[in-house]
């Protein structure tokens, strides 16, 4: 018997693949079949972001320097691909935004115990529900409907309680030299990138407990 | 990458290039997606 394997992911909300990662690393640990720790870190996508961006995916894509001609295509890509894992992406109705005030609320809910699950919360409400999550208000209402003390958030992010929390996650995640997310370093040694197959996250897994058994 | 971290995975899921976001090398903050096959994504 060893002891559960820590996995710590870098992330963003706004991050398409690390929505898709998130379902493929589950698919992958359940493959596994062991014991795994999995802990969230803050990582900004794009910190520039006002939060009230006006325009849609399209015109926020444009901005980064897409080709337009190609970014209808590229969007449905990525749809078909999120479809496949069991996400229905809703590009049309999605809000884009500033995510450094989810980053804190994800700091809040670990604080409580329920990352994870704000974390889900999170993702599902910006890529499949078109909910505003830049927002304080809009933040509390969705930690509400979760069971957490709205105030209380209101209060947290108002008062950027776990800001210092988010850029501890990504100064470590310079120190790791993570520069795309979903980035997952498992037992803070082994790095793996992006939103790989669920085999390939259960094969690695498999590795690095076969290695704690070994040393055990 | 920091020599703290030993990568693993299929070595072949690195050509899926485009199943995760990143950073460009022209704007340290500013992040795209990397390509997705042919596409750029």
């Amino acid at each position: 018997m060893t002891d559960p394997i820590k996995v710590d992911v870098w992330s963003d909300i706004a991050c398409p693949w690390c929505f898709i990662g998130k379902r493929k690393f589950e698919a992958g640990a359940e493959l596994f079949g062991g014991d795994v720790e999995v802990e969230y870190h803050s990582f900004e996508l794009s910190p520039d972001t006002p939060v009230d961006f006006d325009g849609s995916e399209q015109d926020y894509l444009l901005t980064r320097g897409f080709p337009a001609d190609r970014i209808d295509g590229m969007l449905d890509r990525v749809t078909g691909i999120a479809e496949s894992v069991g996400l229905h992406y809703d590009y049309d109705a999605l809000q884009h935004t500033n995510t450094v005030l989810a980053h804190q609320l994800i700091h809040y809910a670990k604080a409580h115990g329920r990352q994870l699950e704000m974390k889900e919360r999170l993702f599902a409400a910006y890529f499949e529900q078109g909910r505003h999550v830049g927002r304080v208000s809009d933040l509390a209402d969705l930690a509400a409907e979760l069971g957490f003390d709205r105030e209380d958030v209101v209060r947290s992010l108002t008062e950027n309680e776990y800001l210092a929390a988010v850029r501890a996650d990504q100064e470590l995640a310079l120190e790791y030299g993570i520069q795309g997310v979903p980035f997952f370093v498992i037992d803070g040694k082994y790095g793996v990138s992006g939103a790989q197959d669920a085999a390939t996250f259960a094969s690695v897994l498999t590795q690095v407990r076969d290695e704690k058994a070994a040393v055990a | 990458m920091s020599e703290k971290l030993e990568i693993l995975g299929d070595p072949e899921a690195e050509v899926f290039e485009g199943e995760f976001c990143e950073i460009p090398p022209h704007h340290e903050q500013a992040v795209m997606n990397r390509r997705v096959d042919s596409d750029q994504i």
